[in-house]
């Protein structure tokens, strides 16, 4: 099973009728529930199975596709994620109080234990987030042009998406890799809730996907064992040489250069470079948005 | 000091466009010198001048030759002698 | 502390009486989305309503030092409940500003019998764009008809009148709108709708809900001010409205740091005392902002177009970091419902991300500010300012001078004073008497030269670049520590007697907790803290945790829970 296929099961996420589209799962979050009809299609596609491996019955292949998979599941609801991520059976509760959240561990028979990186479930909901500021950009028109349009808006996306970018290609082992990641996606959707201004802050609406993926995200966040601060993350410790060769030279240098700038060392870039970087960056999340791509480094494409 | 040539330096500079693209006759609003740089160019007007002025008048004042001549004569005002 | 202005705020602490009780409704609130009427019941019994219309129109009084405490008392309890009740002010701005003495009259009527009053400005299409306003309004039989959906409004169902900003002519100049004093109860039925509550994120109990209006035709005398002055008056009565909202931000965030401060395991964390101390000082840097902001309504009200740009957005930036960070040290028990207080850091934690937002959006407010750069950039590099008003600015707890609205302006003639006034507060006696304390007096003012050269090259426009926003950004938090150098020096004796006074702390720790910020927002390295920083915020801990302990304030300016 693939990623591609279980998006493909998800179906349009913006299809009102989807039991999997934001509208049944904002519905079922008002109500501080999961909806049954999600727990019924994940229970159907056995996603306990992508967490053993092949030889043991499952299916899973490696620690990358088993996130893509699982992404794939937060882009549409953390709470799903949580709920079914792991041993695949629901482990009881709603979601509703967080309380009984356990750590995400394959199953715990195999000697070769992996934890899944939580920083990078994240770039799931952090790429709804990212999209629903863009769609919101070019929907929405103000002082004579889009908002698509406005610099300060274009920076900003431009820089949260090189936060995400920045996420994707971090080293989950080293020190203070997962404590950066946390701040950087609570950041980035800080500035995400800016551009969409009181848009954000709807509960119904087209974007009201971005308030629950944000307040889902803080809550996830916050059960995670608390991180050693006193790490001090050294850049070319922090990022994966074999996901940093998939960027583009551009997306490479805002990478460093965001890192750099949250670690308290002097920028990479220089003004006139970054604002450079920012136009490029905000043309590759544009492209993406407009094609259906993630905005993850695969750019996969995906329903919608 | 000559009011016109400051007006149209001023004016260059916030629309980043050379000073012979500035003219004096037509609407400010129609150069694109909308609400937000009433508020700029007042300030430098207050500051290089020395009178006081609100941006408003900014609204009020159709084009750069109007402006150049009601700030003329507040200068005039400002300099009579007090009695 | 100066005991006797901390009178007011005492008075309406007890008057909303005890906490568990007022936390029951909040949290039934949260979860029911009804309006706070409890809370209102005991805001308007005290009297509250009565600092919403002038003095001179029967209003308890002018001060707006008292009404931010007094806002910040309730805020401590519930944003919602703060925002719900003050929404009258807001509303009622635009009346004391242009208002003829007929229309004035009828409005304090209403407020002081505790009717609320809304203030329509948003539109769906348009937010804060204000000039391209698209609700009409037409000469129509002696009167004006009325058309088109103003949303959201705050109060929108539930208030008696409402001040409207329309467009009464086509062009898209700032002298196509007008502003109306409309009277609910005497639309025409069937000419217009109200339209439903949203619901949000957070302040989930407000009235926030909007107006259709489908030829509502309103009399002559409904015009407030000249036709024309419709923006003029909006932006003025924005200026109050936006430099007071801080209020909120102060209240949650001291709610927040005496949830985490109060005696419990939250702190065995080997981090816990340096991150309460460090957000003690970011709260103390936003109080001393705000607290001076306030004041300034009355000193210099002539700078309100930069102060309430200002502190509209670095008292929620500030809150945010605060709370942001009081939060990663909560880890679980900031989001779940058996966290402290039974959920009560969550439920402010998603109020106060609606403050950052509503009445002027942070990228709003500092695309204003940037629009005043050149005057600011050339008066922060010559130092001059007025020193008189500055002076009533910092003078807490003395009743100011009465506010002259005519003194408003849409750009500042003195640009900003506060900071203008640095190198004179850093070289005056009581930051010399401290070594520590003035070597970082003169390391901010170094730091707003640089930020006056970077101004000064940034042209206004509509659309300013991303760098002028992190200007922006940096000149609020120098904006904030000008503020706690002014308050510190004007109040210096109370070193003698307020424990977060002594030796400098409370200000010697704010300074260093924005140096941080402020260098990344400059694009500068940001080296580890020092032994001086680690030891003075190693002392605020303490104090702190004591003070919390206590239920003691908590701020430089604070009162006892």
């Amino acid at each position: 099973m693939t990623a591609d296929k279980l998006d493909e099961i998800f179906g349009d996420p913006w299809d009102d009728a989807n039991p999997v589209g934001y509208a049944a799962l904002l519905e079922a979050d008002e109500r501080g529930e999961l909806p049954a009809a999600a727990g019924r299609l994940l229970a159907d596609y056995d996603l306990g199975a992508e967490f053993v491996p092949a030889e043991h019955g499952g299916r899973f292949v490696d620690m990358d596709e088993l996130t893509a998979i699982l992404r794939t599941v937060w882009r549409r609801d953390p709470r799903l994620g949580i709920a079914y991520g792991h041993s695949g059976s629901r482990d009881g509760g709603t979601g509703r109080h967080l309380s009984g959240l356990r750590g995400l561990e394959i199953s715990e028979s195999e000697p070769a234990l992996h934890t899944v990186f939580l920083p990078s479930l994240l770039v799931g909901p952090l790429d709804t987030a990212l999209r629903t500021g863009l769609a919101n950009s070019f929907d929405r028109r103000l002082y004579g042009a889009t908002v698509a349009d406005i610099p300060f808006v274009r920076a900003t996306i431009a820089r949260a998406y090189a936060d995400l970018l920045a996420i994707d290609v971090l080293a989950p082992k080293a020190p203070g890799a997962e404590r950066l990641a946390y701040r950087m996606v609570v950041e980035a959707l800080s500035s995400i809730r800016e551009v969409l201004g009181a848009r954000a802050l709807l509960r119904s609406g087209p974007t009201a996907i971005f308030q629950k993926m944000a307040r889902d995200v803080a809550a996830v966040i916050s059960v995670r064992p608390r991180q050693d601060p006193r790490a001090r993350p050294q850049i070319r410790e922090l990022l994966r040489p074999e996901l940093t060769a998939r960027l583009a030279e551009p997306e490479l240098l805002a990478v460093r250069d965001r890192l750099a700038r949250r670690l308290g060392d002097a920028p990479v870039l220089t003004s006139a470079e970054r604002d450079d970087v920012d136009r490029q960056l905000f043309d590759t999340a544009a492209a993406r948005y407009h094609d259906r791509r993630l905005f993850a480094t695969t750019a996969r494409r995906i329903p919608g | 000091m000559d009011i016109q040539s400051y007006l149209i330096d001023r004016v260059s500079f916030y629309l980043d466009i050379p000073v012979e693209e500035v003219e004096l006759g037509v609407p400010l609003t129609e150069f694109g010198l909308d609400s937000v740089y009433a508020i700029a160019l007042c300030g430098d007007i207050e500051d290089e001048l020395g009178i006081g002025i609100e941006p408003t008048l900014l609204w009020d004042i159709v084009d750069l030759a109007a402006l150049s001549a009601h700030l003329t004569g507040l200068l005039a005002d400002t300099e009579q002698p007090a009695h | 502390m100066n005991r006797v202005s901390a009178a007011p705020e005492a008075a309406l602490d007890a008057a909303l009486g005890d906490r568990a009780q007022t936390w029951r409704w909040s949290a039934d609130g949260d979860r029911t989305e009804d309006y706070p009427s409890k809370y209102s019941a005991r805001l308007d019994a005290f009297g509250l309503h009565r600092y919403y219309a002038p003095p001179e129109w029967g209003g308890a009084s002018d001060d707006h030092e008292v009404m931010l405490r007094l806002w910040r008392t309730v805020a401590r309890r519930d944003l919602a409940a703060t925002v719900a009740h003050g929404k009258t002010y807001l509303g009622t701005a635009p009346v004391w500003i242009a208002a003829r003495p007929e229309q004035a009259a009828a409005v304090a009527d209403a407020v002081l019998s505790g009717a609320p009053v809304g203030c329509a400005l948003s539109e769906p299409e348009h937010g804060a764009d204000l000039v391209n306003g698209s609700v009409t309004a037409t000469a129509h039989d002696g009167g004006f008809r009325l058309e088109g959906v103003k949303w959201p409004i705050n109060n929108g169902t539930r208030s008696t009148h409402l001040t409207v900003l329309t467009r009464t002519a086509d062009a898209s100049t700032a002298r196509s709108h007008s502003m109306f004093l409309i009277d609910r109860a005497a639309l025409p039925p069937g000419s217009w709708r109200q339209l439903p509550k949203v619901r949000t994120h957070g302040l989930r109990t407000l009235d926030l809900s909007g107006i259709s209006f489908s030829g509502a035709q309103i009399p002559a005398s409904a015009l407030l001010g000249a036709e024309g002055t419709g923006i003029e008056i909006a932006l003025k009565s924005l200026q109050l409205t936006r430099t007071m909202c801080a209020a909120m931000s102060l209240g949650a965030a001291e709610h927040a740091l005496r949830l985490v401060a109060e005696p419990g395991p939250r702190l065995d964390e080997p981090r816990g005392p340096e991150v309460v101390a460090r957000c003690a000082a970011l709260l103390a840097a936003a109080e001393a902002a705000t607290l001076v902001g306030a004041r300034s309504v009355h000193g210099l009200t002539g700078e309100l177009s930069v102060t309430s740009a200002v502190v509209k957005s670095v008292a929620p930036a500030l809150a945010d970091r605060v709370i942001g960070e009081l939060a990663e040290l909560l880890g679980p028990r900031a989001w779940s419902m058996d966290g402290p207080g039974q959920g009560a850091f969550q439920k402010l934690a998603r109020d106060h991300d609606v403050v950052s937002v509503f009445d002027g959006s942070t990228p709003v407010n500092r695309a204003s500010l940037i629009g005043q750069f050149p005057r600011l950039a050339r008066r922060l590099a010559s130092g001059e300012h007025d020193g008189d008003g500055l002076a009533e600015a910092a003078a807490i707890g003395v009743p100011p001078r009465r506010l002259d609205r005519g003194a408003l302006s849409l750009a500042s003639r003195t640009g900003c004073s506060v900071l203008q006034g640095l190198a004179d507060v850093a070289a005056s006696d009581p930051v010399r008497a401290d070594p520590g304390l003035s070597r970082q007096a003169a390391g901010l003012h170094a730091t707003t030269l640089r930020l006056s050269s970077l101004m000064s090259q940034v042209r206004p426009a509509p659309r300013p670049p991303m760098a002028a926003y992190e200007l922006a950004a940096a000149y609020e938090l120098c904006f904030a520590g000008a503020a706690c150098l002014h308050l510190w020096s004007a109040r210096a004796d109370l070193r003698f007697v307020e424990p977060l006074w002594q030796d400098a702390l409370w200000v010697r720790a704010a300074l260093y907790a924005l140096s941080g910020p402020l260098a990344e927002l400059l694009g500068e390295p940001r080296p580890d803290p020092s032994p001086d920083e680690q030891r003075i915020l190693g002392r605020l801990s303490t104090a702190i945790l004591t003070a919390a302990a206590d239920s003691g304030p908590v701020t430089p300016f604070g009162t006892a829970l």
